[in-house]
């Protein structure tokens, strides 16, 4: 197995923020921002030097807790301190982009990196249906026609033009093409079942972020089903599972920890009537400001607590990681650890404590 | 939705043959050469809004003419065409007769100032589609085999025609000779093809982008080999377009101002 250093770029006074989104632009203060962008720099690369062999990269909006808008001008800062490491972009919001621009960040990064890239399509999360104002109802359909496209741009050697639902483009000529031949390794990031099917259909990675073990097995039987429909079986580089995690000296200070925390951990929301007119918008119902107003509380709806995947000392991460390993099939492990109230220093005894007494065990696996 | 223009019915002398041909519509004029398997397609309704639009039915296909090649069949279309479109004109293929109207472009490049061809199999074919996804053959030329086009229960004669053209696709093959003279063809030509088309390998439209000289492939998103069946409207916008702008399609003029 595999360790992946997910790389949030999270900004150091993030415990400030109020718990909604998006986080007003007022919150940022440049000079902590540019300390943070180092930050998170220094710990990638001192993930790679405690052994991790990926580092990745997701894309979110309008707030500094994930704060890589573009993800692929982020892995190019990172992929000049991090010499060896794969370079992960899991991944892109095709519904929101243009596939074709998509393509030639990617294919750009390969060469950058020398072949060191790793694509990952993502739908995104449902507040990001309003990056854009793209229609949640179209972002299905949107991901599907993306990631051919993206595909066709970055392995078609003649220029064409695209006729699509939702995209038209009448000359597609990526320049340059990928290093990685006929196109770097893809991962999608889904647990839908088209998607996994696309997936399975197109030789194409899966990726799970953030369910427990029990439903991530769920959806890798479904995957690893249907690549065996389509005579083919996925290598453990090709099960990727993104976690929170904590990791402490002992289990007891990581219970601590945790039991020190206050308030709310995330702001991925917003005003809980934006949030029930996208759901509406995504599962195809009629939107009805009457209904989505009537007995909607005003404020947040974001999750409570930290929602970790893995927590406690190295003893106990290793088996928490083995358990996805063994249950899902799991060959990378990508891992969130910017946690609430933990600040760079910590994360970066974290990623020490992880590279010399959990990542040396779960590599047996 | 395209509005249905009225074709009117005749038929033209080639070569002893007597072709049968739809023809509608006022304007320069466009000739198809096509199966009409399932009637007239979307595609030359819109054309005719705009041209004179003349359908030959490909003589190898429609009429029942014994099997020959779409070499000897493009010798009788241009004869064809030359009695019912004395000018220039644009010719447009789908399918099997795609591989006639190369052929035609190659023996009689003179009149024709356009060329498009849809879903040709001439090059690189794979030996057939895949097994049916449904009952009828017809559905193995499709993405989605719910957009097979006629009625859901094709009369007897609807049937064997399906049938014979599912037959033919899995018969032709490659024609390394027009492969190796399409370098010839002078004329702004358009090669499309279904994304997931099955009839042809992958490499296949390329192989006309790099040896025409002026030539651009265009990939229909979400279709399989059967486009004017599953995307007839992306089908209309696209030939239309070319055949108004020719290579010049490729510059965009719409107006994307919002609330100005």
């Amino acid at each position: 197995m595999k360790a992946s250093y997910f790389g949030p770029m999270g900004y150091s006074q993030r415990h400030l923020f109020p718990t909604t989104w998006p986080i007003p632009p007022s919150y940022h203060d440049p000079e902590t921002s540019v300390q943070s962008y180092q930050e998170g720099m220094e710990e990638c690369e001192f993930a790679e030097e405690m052994g991790f062999e990926w580092v990745s990269f997701s894309e979110h909006h309008y707030s500094g807790r994930i704060a890589t808008g573009n993800p692929a001008v982020m892995a190019a800062a990172v992929a000049e301190r991090c010499k060896k490491a794969k370079i992960a972009i899991l991944g892109q919001l095709l519904p929101l982009n243009n596939p074709v621009r998509a393509a030639e960040e990617l294919a750009m990064l390969d060469n950058i990196t020398n072949g060191r890239v790793i694509i990952g399509f993502l739908r995104g999360t449902p507040n990001e249906d309003q990056v854009y104002t793209m229609n949640p109802a179209e972002g299905r359909g949107r991901l599907l026609e993306g990631m051919d496209l993206v595909i066709k741009a970055l392995t078609e050697p003649e220029p064409f033009s695209w006729e699509g639902r939702y995209h038209q483009f009448r000359t597609v000529s990526v320049w340059p093409r990928p290093v990685q031949q006929p196109m770097p390794p893809v991962i999608v990031a889904t647990r839908s079942d088209d998607s996994i099917q696309y997936a399975a259909a197109h030789g194409l990675g899966l990726g799970v972020s953030f369910v427990p073990v029990d439903q991530m097995a769920k959806v890798v039987e479904k995957y690893v089903g249907w690549c065996r429909d389509a005579g083919w079986q996925p290598q453990p580089d090709q099960i990727v599972y993104r976690g929170s995690i904590y990791v402490a000296e002992t289990d007891k200070k990581a219970d601590e920890w945790l039991a020190g925390l206050k308030g709310p951990s995330r702001g991925m929301a917003g005003p809980s009537s934006v949030v029930r007119a996208v759901a509406a918008a995504r599962s195809g119902e009629e939107f009805d400001l009457r209904n989505i107003i009537a007995g909607s509380p005003t404020g947040d709806v974001s999750g409570r607590g930290p929602q970790l995947s893995f927590m406690g000392g190295p003893d106990t991460i290793v088996k928490q990681i083995k358990t996805f390993h063994d249950q899902c099939g799991a060959g990378v492990m990508d891992l969130f650890f910017q946690q609430p109230g933990v600040d760079h220093g910590e994360v970066m005894k974290e990623i020490e404590l992880f590279g010399r007494e959990v990542l040396p065990r779960i590599k047996e696996f | 939705m395209t509005a249905q223009t009225e074709f009117k019915e005749g038929r033209v002398e080639a070569r002893g043959l007597s072709i049968r041909y739809l023809e509608a519509g006022q304007g320069d004029t466009i000739v198809a050469v096509d199966s009409l398997t399932w009637g007239t397609p979307k595609l030359y309704h819109a054309l005719a809004q705009k041209y004179r639009v003349v359908v030959l039915e490909a003589p190898q296909l429609g009429g029942g003419s014994p099997s020959k090649s779409s070499k000897a069949l493009a010798g009788i279309t241009a004869l064809a065409a030359a009695s019912l479109a004395p000018g220039d004109y644009s010719l447009i293929g789908t399918s099997l007769s795609a591989n006639v109207a190369l052929w035609q472009a190659l023996q009689a490049p003179a009149k024709i100032e356009a060329l498009v061809l849809i879903s040709p199999t001439a090059i690189l074919p794979t030996g057939g589609p895949p097994e049916a996804a449904g009952s009828r053959p017809v559905q193995s030329l499709l993405t989605h085999p719910e957009n097979a086009p006629g009625p859901p229960q094709p009369d007897p004669a609807l049937a064997a025609a399906e049938k014979a053209l599912v037959h033919l696709l899995k018969e032709v093959a490659h024609d390394a000779e027009a492969e190796s003279r399409l370098g010839e063809i002078q004329c702004a030509t358009l090669a499309v093809f279904g994304l997931e088309d099955k009839m042809v390998s992958p490499e296949a439209a390329r192989v006309y982008r790099a040896r025409i000289p002026n030539c651009n492939i265009s990939l229909v998103y979400d279709a399989g080999h059967l486009i004017e069946a599953e995307r007839p409207e992306a089908l209309i916008n696209l030939v239309s377009d070319f055949v108004e702008r020719r290579e010049t399609f490729i510059v965009g003029r719409e107006s994307r101002v919002i609330n100005p």
